[in-house]
């Protein structure tokens, strides 16, 4: 284990990574995580494209379920001795949507445990927008710093939405149920959200159906 | 009738996806982000993996990962690794740079438990008894997941920390071989 800045504690192995490794490695234990925690009764699909837009196909699967939407994002790093989550990333005009059915995942990829830690966060983007810069970047985006403690004894604002890996898929099945019971509808998922990068899509799959 | 266990009730892809993506992940972490795992556009080779390491060209290492859910427990002796191959409609294909990998995926813990197996084809195909039954191929790898086990597969275990710097050191030996040809 090093330390690549003073406070930031960076975890062995994680410097040789890339970031395209990191990212696929935390979006595949998300899909491993609500695929065993829903004993396979939710479906995920992720873009194929290499411009990361979402598959079309995943879009006609759509019409049988009600889908949600979930932006993965990851950090080998963890701040202040090992207590601090903290990711920042910007967002586009475009993939700024609060709503209902679109949703945040993050998790801490621990190399030396060969995988994602617990705990993670599932958080509604509204929560998440609402940590947002009120100053753009020089490239017109703005930016969010999710920061968040992984102390088990913590009561910071993101603790209501703080679970183990091993509660994920029934949190997500829950959003999922929540959202039908509200008669929420595709049609009224926003069109951006279908272009948002590195976004994956679930739903329930029909009675009977896999 | 005794209740399947829950995260055996997923599917056999979605088992197949979990498990391929598990495998990956492994081998990245495990060597450092030197492997780069490429999944194939169609499956049609039975290969889920072409390795090679980062920023070299030339010779890939073919993987294929099979898993298992759960051990076989028999009556007597410690459980063992059971995984049957099948439903393979040409002879498969033997190569020195094609190795199987293959593991115990525990769902209770969502992971691969140690060891896991990487196993040379053409090992796999003369020690699991490769035959042909009616149109198909198929094979029974059983394998003892003791660390102090001496069956016939134990020369193949490896740790799942150890998976990455493994497949370099095979990735080069086989560069190495080429380059002397």
């Amino acid at each position: 284990m090093g330390t690549d800045a003073p406070g930031r504690v960076r975890e062995a192995g994680a410097a040789a990574l890339s970031y395209v490794q990191q990212g696929v490695i935390v979006q595949d234990e998300f899909a491993k995580f609500v695929t065993i925690g829903t004993t396979g009764q939710v479906e995920l699909f992720t873009p194929v494209s290499d411009d990361q837009r979402i598959d079309v196909e995943a879009q006609i699967k759509r019409r049988f379920m009600i889908p949600l939407a979930i932006q993965v994002k990851g950090s080998s790093v963890l701040q202040r001795n090992h207590t601090l989550l903290k990711i920042t990333f910007d967002v586009s005009d475009e993939a700024w949507v609060s709503h209902d059915l679109f949703y945040y995942f993050f998790a801490h990829l621990n190399p030396a445990w060969l995988g994602v830690v617990d705990p993670v966060f599932f958080a509604p983007s509204a929560v998440v927008h609402r940590h947002a810069d009120p100053k753009r970047r020089a490239n017109g985006h703005r930016q969010i710093e999710f920061v968040a403690s992984i102390e088990p004894r913590s009561r910071d604002q993101w603790t209501p939405y703080r679970l183990s890996q091993f509660d994920l898929g029934t949190r997500v099945r829950g959003v999922l149920e929540q959202a039908r019971r509200r008669r929420v509808q595709a049609a009224a998922i926003p069109s951006p959200l279908f272009r948002v990068p590195g976004v994956m899509w679930g739903g329930i799959a029909p009675p009977g159906g896999r | 009738m005794a209740r399947k266990p829950v995260a055996a009730r997923i599917t056999d892809v979605q088992q197949g996806i979990v498990t391929q993506n598990e495998f990956a992940k492994l081998l990245m972490l495990t060597s450092d982000g030197q492997v780069e795992v490429n999944p194939p556009k169609t499956d049609d080779e039975r290969r889920d993996f072409e390795l090679h390491r980062k920023g070299r060209f030339g010779r890939t290492l073919s993987l294929q990962a099979k898993s298992a859910l759960q051990l076989i427990q028999r009556t007597k002796g410690r459980p063992r690794l059971g995984i049957y191959i099948g439903e393979m409609r040409g002879r498969p294909r033997a190569s020195r740079s094609f190795y199987y990998l293959l593991g115990w995926f525990d769902p209770v813990i969502m992971r691969f438990r140690d060891p896991v197996f990487l196993v040379p084809s053409l090992v796999l195909y003369r020690k699991a008894m490769l035959r042909k039954t009616g149109r198909y191929w198929h094979l029974n790898f059983n394998a003892s997941v003791d660390p102090g086990s001496r069956d016939k597969w134990a020369p193949y275990q490896v740790s799942q920390k150890e998976l990455g710097r493994r497949l370099i050191r095979l990735m080069d030996a086989l560069a190495g071989a080429s380059r002397k040809r």
